[in-house]
């Protein structure tokens, strides 16, 4: 803008058509908008979320109507209760104390050295990451499994599910640790060996307590993951290993022990809350301690033998731990006893091949889309609405709102789909026997992720955007539509988009409000996996890897056109 | 003889950070390496220390090939560019960090903290934490952490590069007297010729990782041996001219020089103190611009002769003549050099 534009005879001031759009932005000072906004949002979190929870807590605590605490302890108390618990938390850590040793040399790679492929790797290290849970699962059966290329039989055993774990979750320590990694000044190392410390030394003395704040980071997310594994356990753990989830499944759909049930979930809410407000403290005191960054340094080349010789066997380590599971799944869909074919796909659509299916295999792709869509647009309905609320009303009310909506991120989806089952027959329509139920579940596990997305990208449009379409004559409501529904549908429509993705494989809460006659994907891979005989398994294995590949398309298509601005999930 | 690279090269994929150098350092000599920036001069120091490994030549200390000694067991110290002090030790952490790991005993330890500190001026300073400390401090604590282990080489990487003005006068004095002290090899990396001038010794001048000179610092002032380094001590008067023997000729000078020169066409450079007010003498011309720098002006003068450079100068004090004034220049024959043609 020139200075002589400015000085220029302008019929009101640049300061005064400012601050009138500023206090006509967009809901700020109409309250009754706001809440009817709200209301949509709040009425179904409060319906699917809030009321399935305190049923949870009713029946945990108050079984027949009668607040009955003794009886709680008693279930509490029970062996197998102490004994679930228990084998939650130490596989959890192990499995976290794994993840870490295995991807810290990955991550030091990454962070310190140039290398040809490097940029394609690093973004196919969070493909495992994206894929749901129980094709992780099928794939290491593949792997381990009785019918493993290599004759491995570990399935059902802790190795499996501490592998499968690492696999999961290897590209969360990668990427956190790092990408920290690559922003600490490469010369504190080469300071500590001027100073004669040795290569080890140096990284114990100098690397190690600066890199620690992102370690913990990284490993309090492994934490909570592993400490919240399903689908993992179920499908590799076999019948002899239950995390807290996995009981509460069984009791709810094998034992129909209802109360025992609630009793694991509340035990899971525990510690979940317990976990998260850890982390949220930590956070908050690293963040203190993270202004020793200095600028992006680029990496150096491989020169020496022993470089070469790390970079070889990390990469190594790599393909073996993230991409030979994935192979041998695709490998397993293809071999039939005589050589490779595509029997085991065309098999899915036989309607006499249907094994525990109610329906031909190949319907359950058709589901999981339809739902998955139908979970799409509820989010963005909903997820805008609340968006828009959190973001252009920043008082307390929103502050709470927005709380409210996170919430369900900090439960688990078996816990939304327990909850969903015991609460929801009391309702004037059953919704229970409603293939709906599972795109609201869907909802509730995505929507924190949309709003999240949208939030920021809402804030983040530039107020003198809409003061300039102000001062050329339109009126707030107008430029908001042309100002700001442009750059944050498209926030909206990506939020949306990666909800699509990532629900296409939840399983959690599907297994606990399915219809067998409409069966999703995971569920289908689930069933089949359960079913005995090289049919049934050859295909839960085309279908795993057709699943596989719907996800990864669907997360490389979100993310190719995802806005700068707006928080990735 | 301490030090000893003899071909030294280092390469990045295809590019030659450091090509074929060549020099020895005396047992306590100050040698400053002066170039612009991404001429090698770090690639040098890193080299030196071990952080970046040899394509071809090799690097000794009294003979003694160090190709196959790492970092830590060299015994060199090196004072990194933005110091590079450890973020989450305190200032005695950091000074401490290389007695640590020689494994000395706490009471040693402490003893020789105390000393350094004292040493660079920071005695009070050892429970502070490097993020509160000022950019000289900062600086002070690098040295002293480089010296507690009494190196038997210290080399520096732009030390004061990233101080201001003043404070770099300062720490330039304090750093020379510190270096008097020390009696031992240093090899100091800068980009500021002024620095370069009066810490070297010798000073090599890098350009592309090659080196275009290497001698003692009045002897470099006084007759550059190329264009590159001529301009990149400050020297811009340079320009064509016809010789025959002992007289060269331009349209615009013609100068009786003090020693013989090949007769023909020859590439001169007239040092900025070469040329002189004076109302008698021979260059014809306009001031065009002048800047004031306190006890000295930096002069440009448009000579009147067509085809004629612009001609730059230093005029002591500040009786100096102003913008469009037109002036008459003397040159003194001793400040032509000839460059390489």
């Amino acid at each position: 803008m020139s200075a002589g534009w400015r000085s220029g005879p302008t019929p009101y001031s640049a300061e005064r058509a400012a601050s009138v759009a500023r206090s006509q932005s967009p809901l700020a000072r109409r309250g009754r908008l706001t809440l009817v906004l709200a209301a949509l949002p709040l009425a179904f979190v409060a319906l699917f979320f809030v009321f399935p929870l305190v049923s949870i807590l009713l029946e945990g605590l108050a079984p027949d109507g009668v607040f009955d605490l003794g009886a709680f302890v008693a279930t509490l108390t029970q062996p197998f209760v102490i004994e679930t618990a228990w084998f939650t938390l130490w596989q959890a850590v192990i499995s976290t104390l794994l993840t870490v040793v295995v991807a810290l040399p990955g991550a030091y790679l990454f962070a310190r050295y140039r290398f040809r492929g490097r940029r394609v790797l690093w973004a196919l290290t969070i493909v495992p990451f994206v894929l749901p849970t129980v094709v992780v699962g099928a794939a290491f059966l593949a792997l381990l499994g009785p019918r493993s290329p290599f004759g491995l039989r570990l399935e059902h055993t802790i190795w499996a599910i501490l592998l499968a774990h690492v696999f999961y979750n290897y590209a969360v320590v990668l990427r956190i640790v790092g990408g920290f990694w690559a922003q600490l000044d490469p010369r504190l190392e080469a300071a500590a060996r001027m100073l004669g410390a040795s290569r080890w030394a140096a990284f114990r003395h100098v690397t190690l307590p600066l890199l620690r704040p992102a370690i913990a980071s990284a490993a309090s997310i492994v934490f909570l993951f592993t400490f919240t594994s399903f689908g993992v356990i179920l499908l590799v753990g076999g019948p002899q290993y239950a995390t807290l989830e996995v009981e509460i499944y069984r009791q709810t759909a094998q034992l129909l022990d209802l109360r025992a049930a609630a009793t694991l979930a509340l035990v899971q809410l525990a510690a979940l809350c317990a976990l998260l407000l850890l982390y949220a403290r930590y956070q908050q005191s690293a963040a203190v301690r993270g202004r020793f960054l200095v600028g992006r340094w680029q990496g150096q080349p491989i020169r020496t033998i022993s470089e070469r010789l790390f970079v070889a066997l990390n990469l190594l380590l790599v393909a073996a731990v993230l991409g030979l599971p994935l192979l041998v799944m695709v490998e397993r869909s293809l071999a039939n006893d005589d050589g490779y074919s595509l029997a085991s796909y065309a098999s899915l659509f036989d309607e006499s091949a249907r094994g525990a299916l109610f329906v031909p295999p190949i319907e359950a792709i058709g589901n999981s889309l339809v739902f998955a869509a139908a979970t799409a647009t509820t989010c963005l309905i909903l997820g805008s609405l609340a968006a828009a609320v959190i973001a252009y009303r920043r008082d307390w009310l929103a502050h709470s709102f927005d709380a409210l909506l996170t919430l369900p991120l900090g439960t688990s989806a078996v816990i939304i789909g327990f909850g969903f089952l015991i609460s929801l027959g009391s309702l004037p329509i059953d919704l229970r026997v409603s293939p709906v139920l599972i795109p609201i579940a869907h909802t509730l596990v995505a929507l924190p992720f949309v709003i999240r997305a949208t939030t920021p990208v809402m804030r983040s449009v530039d107020h003198r955007l809409r003061e300039a379409a102000a001062v050329l004559g339109a009126s707030p409501s107008r430029a908001w539509r042309l100002v700001d529904l442009p750059i944050v549908g498209r926030a909206l429509l990506i939020g949306a988009g990666f909800a699509f993705a990532v629900l296409l494989g939840e399983f959690g809460a599907t297994l606990f409000i399915v219809r067998p006659d409409t069966p999703t994907m995971p569920v289908a891979i689930f069933r089949l996996l359960g079913q005995p005989g090289s049919l049934a398994f050859g295909q839960a294995m085309a279908m795993a890897t057709l699943l596989m590949l719907l996800t990864a398309a669907a997360v490389l298509v979100f993310d190719r056109v995802r806005t700068p601005g707006s928080a990735g999930l | 003889m301490s030090l000893a690279l003899d071909g030294a090269t280092v390469r990045y994929g295809a590019t030659e950070a450091l090509s074929d150098v060549t020099f020895e350092l005396g047992p306590a000599e100050r040698l400053a390496v002066l170039g612009p920036s991404g001429s090698g001069k770090s690639t040098l120091l890193r080299a030196v220390a071990g952080l970046e490994p040899l394509a071809a030549g090799r690097i000794s200390w009294e003979s003694l090939d160090l190709a196959a000694l790492p970092p830590h067991r060299r015994g060199f110290g090196l004072m990194f560019q933005d110091y590079a002090l450890f973020p989450h030790r305190d200032v005695r952490g950091n000074v401490a960090f290389g007695l640590e790991m020689r494994g000395d005993a706490r009471r040693a330890i402490d003893t020789r903290v105390a000393e350094v500190l004292e040493l660079v001026g920071l005695s009070e300073f050892e429970r502070r934490l490097p993020s509160d400390l000022s950019g000289g401090e900062q600086q002070r604590v690098a040295l002293a952490r480089a010296l507690a282990p009494t190196p038997r080489l210290l080399m520096l990487d732009e030390p004061l590069g990233a101080l201001d003005r003043a404070l770099r006068a300062e720490l330039l004095d304090e750093l020379d007297s510190i270096f008097t002290r020390l009696r031992m090899p240093i090899i100091y990396v800068t980009h500021d010729q002024e620095e370069a001038l009066t810490i070297g010794d010798r000073v090599c001048v890098l350009r592309a990782g090659v080196v275009e000179a290497l001698m003692p610092p009045r002897e470099l002032w006084r007759s550059p041996p190329n264009e590159f380094v001529a301009r990149f001590l400050g020297m811009a008067n340079i320009f064509v001219a016809q010789s025959d023997g002992r007289v060269v000729h331009t349209p615009w000078l013609d100068v009786d020089l003090p020693e013989a020169l090949a007769p023909g066409s020859q590439r001169l450079l007239l040092r900025p103190d070469g040329l002189v007010l004076d109302a008698t003498g021979q260059i014809h011309g306009t001031v065009r611009s002048s800047s004031f720098r306190g006890a000295e002006t930096r002069l440009e003068v448009q000579t009147t002769e067509p085809s004629a450079p612009i001609l730059e100068m230093i005029v002591p004090g500040s009786a100096f003549p102003d913008v469009g004034e037109s002036v008459r220049l003397r040159v003194t024959p001793e400040a032509i050099v000839v460059l390489p043609y």
